[in-house]
Parts: structure tokens; C-alpha cells; sequence
């Protein structure tokens, strides 16, 4: 589904470039979920960039359903981190942007978008204006603006990072229940490492800058019940807690 | 639900009361201080209040309405022309750094030329008409609203495109959706501040080789020595302005409503 090899991202500055993705490669199979995790400023928000087709500049081959990738592909959905809602639109304008940009009917995007609004529990507040709303409703606007896509790829940005606990662990619930019924592929960059493990059936560990490809973790546990109280996701946790701490070690040997 | 709906009307009311209180006491504060000075300096080049608001009404009917209504067409029509040039200009040259490359040097170097002082060559080329006086005027405010459009336009955050790009947006609907509504706000503000620009160029234009407008009014009151009707040409002046600058806060209010919450 998702092809990623020998990626190469650097970037142009005045005073010269600076390498931000070294070499990374992976392969997500259509459906499944994927966490990349990283320190801050590991490159991580790049390579989404790459996998949206918003950053063409790279060495390498990315792929999504076998075609090279490419801007406004229509079947994938994107959360960027702060920046998703328009503020001068409300909640309902900004949940059916993309399908008016698509050219869909009226009457299929207000069926369609209700429905993901009720869904979602945000249809009372669809007049409202997203400085109205708090972080996590916010969140779920941009949710469900995606979701009305009915999007094959659906990757995010540290989707849930300016929220508190118990806001950002419902909201993870809500996007795996999501998952589990549409079955998108879905990427999710994050530095959380609970989160990572709690959504990511494959967690991606990247390097500091210029990133390389730590470790490819498989995690069987998502979408099982219980997991994150589970002691395995705490192992893995804890694992992955290592893996990072140690990177600098890491490095050096790869150096 | 109906009770909520109550108590909003009657917040609103409150608000309204409130507001109109203030202003009520801006006001007669401004109205006494005037009563006052003139009181107190005790010449003709300074009726009261009281003579210059009867003279403006008096006068309203008979000559003053029509110079109002002359300096109103020529204001507001300069206003709309630079604004419907002004704007699309602007927004374009702050989102293509590829035009901005060549057009910036120009406004650079004409931006600060006071355009006033191009009132007698326009008034030589143009003639003593209409289209002189709005040609002026639109020049002074085309240019501010064009600066501050294409800096609100530039200064859009690269986040927000990116976002509309995953979307499926294309380069027309980044401007509708995006950097139309978001440079709205501080064109508003040029508007705003254009607006007094405006008037003051009117004056002006209205001062040199004209037979209408508020500006011929003042001037030719002041000939005469009558400065009762100076003061009502100064009065109906002041409420062009306000009336103007009040219509511009309405539309803002009204189309910019997420940036009052």
C-alpha cells in the first residue's frame, strides 16, 4: 500500500543544505496502522510531508498503491498538527471544504457530513466557530473533515499533542474504533510513545536529525482489549523508551 | 431554549444601551469643550456650537444637502474604485513572489510620494472635473490598501495552504477560502484608516478651481466671512467621515464575525 525506500530529504537554507532525512524505508500493507515516533525535529513532520505529496523534493521512491506519489491525491486525507481549521469557517464549513473542493453534490456532502458530525458528536456545535471549541473538539472537526473524504490514507501529524490525558485518550479510542471500521491505512507521527504504541500496529523509530530508520517494531497488541492496561504494552513501552534514550549509542554505531 | 434566546436580546439590548450611553457622553463632552472655547475666545472665527449646528441645519435644505451629497459620490465612489483595484492586486503580489519581484521596487518608490502633490498635474491633464478629483483621491487610498493586502497576504501561514493543499484545493480555491478571508481583517483596517485619507484629499481637491462639494462650501464660507457656514461645511465634513467610518465597521462586523467572538 505504502512504499517507502531509500528516502532522502534535504533542505535548502541560506547557507547551504541540511540534510533532515537520511535514509528511511518501510512497507505498510493496505489497512494497517503505523506510528512513527522520534525526538522533536527528527524529521518526522518531513516525511509526512513526502508521504502528502506536499513536499516533492526528495531522493528516493515513495509509493501509494503502487504510484509514485504525487500532490492532491484524492484518497488521502490529511491532519496537519495546529493548523487544520480554517478559523474564519465554522464547524460545518470547514468539515465539508474538501468535498466542495471535490465537486461533490450538495445533497451528498450534507448527508454525508451530518452524519459524520453526529457521529462524532459535534453536531450541535456546527454553527460554532473553531476559537469556540475546545482542543479536543477541534481535533474531532479535523477528524471528521477527513473522514467526509472517505479517504483510503489518512496520516496525521501529532494529532493530539496540545491535548491533556484523559481529552487525548478518548480521542485515541475514537480514531482507533475509526480505523478498525473504515480500515484506512493510517500513519500517525508522534512523540508520545504510549500513543505510538497504543495506535501503531508497526511503530517506525527515527533517529535525531538527519533521520535514519532505528527500528521497525511490530505490535500485534493494537486494537485488542484491554491493551493499554496490558502488561505487554507496558514492555513495549518501556522498550521503546530504551530504544530512544539509547539512540545516541545508536548512532555512533551506525556512524 | 426560549429563555436563552430572552436573555440574549436582552444582553444585546444591555449592550446596545451601554454603548450608546458612551457615546452619548463622548459626545456632549466634545460638544461642551467646543461651547466652552468658543465662550472663552469670544470671535467671529468661532461661532458656538449652537449657531453652527442651526446654520447646518438650516443650510442642509438649501445647498449644503447637494454639496454633501456631490462629496459623498466622490469619496465613496474612490473608495470602492480602490478598493476593487487595490485588493485582488495586492492579495495576488503577496501569494507570487514572482510578480512581487518587479512590482515591489515600484510601489517602494511610489508609495512614499505624497500623491497630493500630483493634484495640479492631474488637475492640468484631467481638467476641473469629477474624474480628477476621484483619479486623486483613489490614488492616495489605492496605495495603502494595496501595501497592507499584499503584507496581510504574505504574512498567511505556510501551515494553513499545506492543509488546503491535502484537501485537493488548487490555486484559486487557496484564495477564496484562505487568503481572501484571512487578509480581510487588515484590509478592513486600511479601509478604515483610507477612509480619513480620503476625505482629507477630498478637501482638497474640492478647494482648487471647483464650484460643489463640502470642501468648495467651507472654503467659500470662509471668503465670505460667514464662519457659521464654515463651521456647518466642518460639521457635515465630520458626519461624511463618521457616517463612512461607521458603514465600514458594519460591513466588518458583519463579514468578519469569527474575528469577534
Amino acid at each position: 500500500m505504502i512504499e517507502v525506500c531509500n528516502l532522502k530529504v534535504t533542505y535548502r537554507q541560506h547557507n547551504g543544505t541540511v540534510p533532515a532525512i537520511r535514509d528511511v524505508s518501510f512497507r505498510l500493507e493496505g489497512g494497517s496502522s503505523c506510528a512513527v515516533i522520534g525526538p522533536s525535529g527528527c524529521g518526522k513532520t518531513t516525511l509526512l510531508y513526502v508521504l502528502a505529496g506536499l513536499r516533492q523534493e526528495f531522493e528516493g521512491e515513495v509509493r501509494i498503491k503502487g504510484a509514485p506519489v504525487r500532490p492532491r491525491r484524492l484518497e488521502t486525507a490529511v491532519i496537519l498538527q495546529d493548523y487544520g481549521l480554517l478559523p474564519w469557517k465554522t464547524v460545518w464549513q470547514n468539515a465539508v471544504l474538501g468535498l466542495e473542493i471535490r465537486r461533490i453534490s450538495r445533497d451528498e456532502i450534507r448527508s454525508r457530513v451530518s452524519r459524520i458530525l453526529k457521529e462524532l458528536g459535534l453536531w450541535e456545535l456546527r454553527n460554532l466557530y473553531p476559537p469556540q471549541l475546545s482542543g479536543g473538539q477541534r481535533q474531532r472537526v479535523a477528524i471528521a473533515r477527513s473522514l467526509a473524504l472517505r479517504p483510503d490514507v489518512l496520516l496525521m501529524d501529532e494529532p493530539f499533542s496540545s491535548l491533556d490525558a484523559l481529552t487525548r485518550e478518548s480521542l485515541q479510542e475514537n480514531l482507533l474504533q475509526i480505523w478498525q471500521r473504515t480500515k484506512m491505512t493510517v500513519v500517525i507521527v508522534t512523540h508520545s510513545i504510549e500513543e505510538a504504541v497504543f495506535l501503531g500496529q508497526k511503530i517506525i523509530v527515527m533517529s535525531p536529525r538527519p533521520a535514519i530508520c532505528l527500528a521497525e517494531v511490530t505490535n500485534k497488541g493494537v486494537g485488542t482489549p484491554g491493551w493499554r492496561k496490558s502488561r505487554e504494552f507496558h514492555r513495549l513501552c518501556t522498550y521503546l523508551r530504551e530504544l530512544l534514550a539509547g539512540e545516541d549509542g545508536c548512532l555512533c554505531a551506525v556512524k | 431554549m426560549r429563555r436563552e434566546v430572552g436573555n440574549d436580546l436582552l444582553a444585546g439590548l444591555r449592550s446596545f444601551v451601554s454603548a450608546a450611553y458612551v457615546r452619548g457622553t463622548a459626545i456632549v463632552f466634545l460638544l461642551a469643550a467646543w461651547y466652552i472655547l468658543a465662550l472663552a475666545l469670544n470671535m467671529a472665527a468661532l461661532p458656538t456650537p449652537l449657531e453652527a449646528f442651526a446654520t447646518f441645519f438650516a443650510d442642509m435644505d438649501d445647498g449644503l444637502g447637494y454639496h454633501f451629497a456631490i462629496s459623498a459620490y466622490r469619496v465613496v465612489t474612490s473608495i470602492a474604485l480602490s478598493f476593487f483595484l487595490a485588493v485582488p492586486l495586492g492579495l495576488v503580489l503577496g501569494r507570487e513572489p514572482r510578480f512581487d519581484r518587479w512590482v515591489a521596487p515600484l510601489i517602494y518608490l511610489t508609495y512614499p510620494v505624497p500623491k497630493i502633490v500630483l493634484l495640479p498635474v492631474i488637475m492640468a491633464i484631467f481638467g476641473l472635473n469629477d474624474f480628477a478629483k476621484i483619479l486623486l483621491i483613489s490614488l492616495v487610498v489605492f496605495f495603502q490598501i494595496l501595501v497592507t493586502a499584499r503584507d496581510a497576504a504574505k504574512q498567511i501561514n505556510r501551515a494553513v495552504v499545506d492543509s488546503m493543499v491535502s484537501l485537493g484545493a488548487g490555486r484559486w480555491e487557496i484564495y477564496r477560502h484562505v487568503v481572501w478571508p484571512a487578509s480581510l481583517p487588515d484590509i478592513f483596517t486600511a479601509l478604515r484608516i483610507g477612509s480619513g485619507t480620503a476625505i482629507a484629499v477630498l478637501f482638497f481637491s474640492e478647494t482648487v478651481g471647483s464650484t460643489q462639494g463640502l470642501g468648495y462650501y467651507l472654503m467659500d464660507g470662509w471668503s465670505r466671512y460667514a464662519y457659521d457656514e464654515m463651521f456647518a461645511g466642518i460639521i457635515a465634513m465630520g458626519l461624511l467621515g463618521l457616517i463612512i467610518y461607521t458603514a465600514i465597521d458594519l460591513i466588518d462586523k458583519k463579514v468578519c464575525t469569527w474575528k469577534y467572538l
